[in-house]
């Protein structure tokens, strides 16, 4: 049995934890406050997901938490370490788009950011490579090249590449915006298997309000610039999401009220 | 009955040989102005020796402005497209001085250099180095800013952010440039080898066209030709080898066939 102590020491180390976190572009006198004091903290194994209007920073909000950019003000903690610099063993990202080398084969992609440190050998580098592949479902297309690949299957490669380190921590910055319809979906139950699968923290940047509350546990609606957390909506639909949850009246009334917040906010 | 593009291109390439003997041999062009292939060759042939001589001169300056020229091109574009602000001080300069037929510079160069090879490589090698700089120096300023995001995002320092995702994303566009710039080598050399020389193919050119000896001219323009074509050859090999993801069907396709992408004649003089 855990003690009560044990409880709330686990809880009070968050996946991500964000302090008074701030962007100001701009050199003195000409400056845009791109995202303004957002604080929240993300549990462990929780899929969290950011909307908002155009331009409100979510997605810079995101680079900050993968350690790609510098917050103008406060912290960014992940695992309870600050995040200074990118690093894979702790967050790994997807892209929107285009981010997949075209001059490497789908298993090269996933094995890239493995064979930077060197740590492991190569021949391990690829099995592993084989096995993130194998997990979102692309067994059989190692030797592809990403040109050989629908926009669904080059989403799965990029997915498998930010799974190749074994990160706790998953940042999706719009990774379906560039899908069709129909694939967008299949690629939303495909991630909530794969997270389902890996137990991983997710943190999702997208426009679709759909999309937002078929994947989220909770969904944070960001003000237009300077970009704040204006609501944070928990999604307690059951586990696993279905199709038909799409037109059930709980759905509806949450991205309702996401999308009144969205209305306001811009 | 319909022919392949690759059919229809021997087709055209069958015709003009048949033209080129025919012609001159049913008296419709003057010898003089067009001797028949078979004269030609056979005039190749019996100089056997002093045009492999000149060609071999002629191999060897174009050897080393190549490296001038494409060395010095892929290096000096790799910093301008890498460096914005360099490359925005210095392009347009370049850019413009591009635009100058940079054969007027060939007497100075003589006098410089004199008038043996290396007066020809100075000037082949100004002459490739233009477009080979300029071609690179987009290739390298027009990558996908997202690529170089996403490879930091997993950890790659600078060092493995140039060698693993610049390098060979720029490979294509600087392989193409090197296939133009290489081509304006050979221009140069040869073209520098007419002018002023006292060696090469183009000497060899210019001195049998003074006497009117018309086959052997034929005979050493066949061999530029052949020079300019293998050059080219060996380019397309290389990007075949190095760029066989860069495709240019969108589709989904079954790996292992390369069409090529884009397929343009040999610059030839």
């Amino acid at each position: 049995m855990r003690t009560l102590a044990n409880v709330t020491e686990l809880r009070t180390t968050p996946a991500i934890r964000l302090e008074g976190v701030g962007q100001i572009y701009g050199a003195a006198g000409d400056t845009v406050v791109a995202v303004e004091d957002v604080s929240f903290d993300v549990e462990p194994g929780k899929f969290v997901v950011l909307v908002g209007p155009s331009g409100c920073g979510k997605s810079s909000l995101l680079m900050m938490m993968a350690g790609l950019r510098h917050p103008s003000g406060g912290r960014i903690l992940v695992e309870g370490k600050p995040i200074d610099e990118p690093d894979p063993d702790r967050v790994g990202v997807v892209f929107q788009e285009a981010s997949l080398f075209p001059w490497l084969t789908a298993e090269q992609n996933v094995e890239f950011p493995l064979s930077l440190k060197r740590t492991l050998p190569k021949t391990e580098r690829l099995a592993r490579a084989r096995e993130r592949l194998d997990l979102v479902g692309l067994a059989g297309f190692e030797a592809r090249y990403p040109h050989e690949l629908s926009g669904g299957m080059k989403q799965r490669v990029s997915i498998a590449r930010g799974l190749a380190q074994d990160p706790p921590v998953l940042l999706m910055d719009e990774p379906f915006a560039a899908l069709d319809e129909q694939t967008r979906m299949t690629m939303g139950d495909e991630l909530l298997r794969i997270w389902a699968e890996t137990k991983k923290t997710v943190v999702f940047v997208t426009h679709s309000l759909t999309e937002a509350v078929y994947l989220a546990d909770e969904v944070m609606v960001m003000s237009a610039r300077p970009g704040r957390i204006i609501d944070r909506i928990k999604v307690d639909l059951p586990r696993p999401r279905t199709y038909e949850m799409l037109g059930g009246e709980i759905f509806g009334r949450l991205r309702d009220r996401i999308w009144r917040q969205i209305r306001t906010a811009a | 009955m319909s022919l392949t593009p690759k059919q229809t291109r021997w087709l055209i390439l069958a015709l003009v040989v048949v033209l080129w003997e025919g012609l001159p041999r049913a008296g419709l062009i003057a010898p003089l102005f067009l001797p028949p292939l078979t004269q030609t060759l056979a005039a190749g042939f019996g100089d056997i020796h002093s045009y492999a001589s000149h060609l071999l001169v002629t191999l060897g300056e174009v050897a080393v402005s190549l490296v001038f020229a494409c060395g010095g091109g892929i290096l000096v574009g790799a910093i301008l497209g890498s460096i914005p602000k360099v490359g925005r001080l210095l392009l347009p300069l370049f850019s413009s001085l591009y635009a100058v037929p940079l054969v007027i510079l060939y007497p100075v160069f003589t006098a410089w250099f004199g008038i043996g090879s290396e007066s020809k490589i100075a000037f082949a090698s100004i002459y490739g180095f233009f477009p080979t700089m300029l071609g690179t120096a987009a290739g390298i300023a027009t990558i996908d800013p997202q690529y170089l995001v996403a490879a930091r995002s997993m950890g790659a320092n600078l060092p493995q952010r140039i060698l693993r995702v610049v390098v060979p994303a720029a490979i294509p566009t600087v392989l193409s440039s090197f296939r133009i710039g290489g081509a304006l080598v050979i221009v140069g050399v040869v073209v520098s080898e007419m002018l002023i020389s006292s060696a090469g193919i183009g000497y060899l050119i210019t001195s049998y066209r003074t006497v009117l000896d018309t086959p052997r001219v034929f005979a050493a323009i066949l061999l530029v030709l052949i020079l300019a074509i293998a050059f080219d050859g060996l380019v397309q090999l290389i990007e075949r080898r190095t760029s066989a993801w860069r495709q240019s069907g969108r589709s989904p396709v079954i790996p292992g066939k390369a069409p090529r992408g884009s397929a343009s004649a040999a610059a030839a003089p």
